[in-house]
């Protein structure tokens, strides 16, 4: 995750970190829908 | 080499969702919709189907925002983004009676239900989706008849499939904590002084981009661009109210991030560690 290094700039920022990667987790791309109707019509 | 490369077996869901995908890529899709723009699920949809299938994704009704050949648009992410690629859109009935289409989607299904009676003479109900992309709960006449995508649940349905709004890859950043300079993004929907980004998405984005969080909440619906965006930037949304957002909406965010994001972002202000992420 860019110039992300656990540990180097203190808890709170990893700690940020760390929701900033479960937010990308969470986020969904237009392919991600277009399967999830793929699989439904396929 | 990923952990299921020696795996194919249907008693994995991972490799059965892979399979049916594998076969949908050969799939021609018809999708109808009434092309007006800026029908963010519609245009999500479209984006992510044509990104896959190429031509084989046919939008009857030319969706001209969609493609690189268009005017410039006021609206973000999705726009003028497409290759405007050679598409046949000819004798569309014959072809929907013919079944020449694999499956037919319905792109914004309170706007525009073309050819309706057509496909549903045409076609079983399993090889039809219907996308519902309105802010309200309200349910459009196709309940039933096919797959109904909707974007706003509010009660449970046994009919109804969860779907929200979606960032084309290409649009996502990496976070660059050297780039942060403010706690909080500039671009504030309690606030429409600072919707000043309508000319630049690359400026848009930025403020984004260079803030910790960014604040966003329910507007029209639950589900917002902004949402996406924020995260696509390399930000975490800083999201009030979310806690009374039912839970068949904005079904793929995990919810536990946001209330830990508005008690960090808070936490932050309390201990007055403003100036150490703004230096």
């Amino acid at each position: 995750m860019g110039d992300y290094e656990e540990g180097k700039l203190g808890p709170a920022i990893d700690k940020w970190g760390n929701l900033m990667e479960a937010a990308y987790r969470s986020l969904q791309t237009t392919e991600d829908i277009a399967k999830r109707i793929l699989e439904r019509v396929s | 080499m990923d952990a299921h490369s020696s795996c194919s077996t249907y008693s994995c869901g991972f490799c059965a969702r892979k399979h049916i995908l594998y076969m949908a890529l050969g799939m021609k899709i018809l999708y109808i919709s009434g092309a007006t723009g800026a029908d963010y699920m519609a245009d999500c949809a479209m984006h992510g189907l044509r990104s896959l299938l190429g031509p084989d994704l046919v939008d009857v009704k030319k969706m001209w925002f969609m493609y690189d050949t268009s005017e410039p648009c006021m609206f973000h992410s999705l726009y003028k983004l497409l290759p405007d690629i050679e598409v046949d859109r000819d004798n569309v009935e014959a072809k929907i009676q013919s079944r020449y289409y694999d499956a037919v989607v319905y792109g914004s299904v309170h706007r525009c239900r073309d050819y309706m009676q057509l496909v549903l003479d045409a076609y079983p109900s399993n090889k039809i989706a219907f996308i519902d992309g309105e802010d309200g709960p309200e349910l459009a006449p196709a309940v039933g008849h096919g797959w109904y995508f909707k974007r706003e649940i509010y009660e449970p349905h046994p009919n109804l499939l969860p779907i929200q709004f979606g960032i084309p890859k290409e649009k996502i950043r990496d976070a660059r904590f050297s780039h942060k300079t403010r706690l909080m993004a500039h671009c504030d929907p309690r606030d429409r002084s600072t919707y000043q980004y309508y000319d630049s998405e690359k400026r848009y984005y930025d403020q984004y981009s260079e803030a910790w969080f960014g604040y966003t909440k329910k507007k029209g619906g639950w589900d917002c661009m902004r949402h996406h965006e924020i995260i696509a930037a390399g930000c975490v949304p800083y999201f009030e109210g979310f806690d009374d957002c039912p839970e068949g909406t904005l079904a793929t965010f995990d919810r536990s991030i946001f209330a830990e994001a508005r008690g960090l972002c808070d936490s932050w202000v309390t201990m007055r560690k403003v100036n150490l992420v703004q230096q």
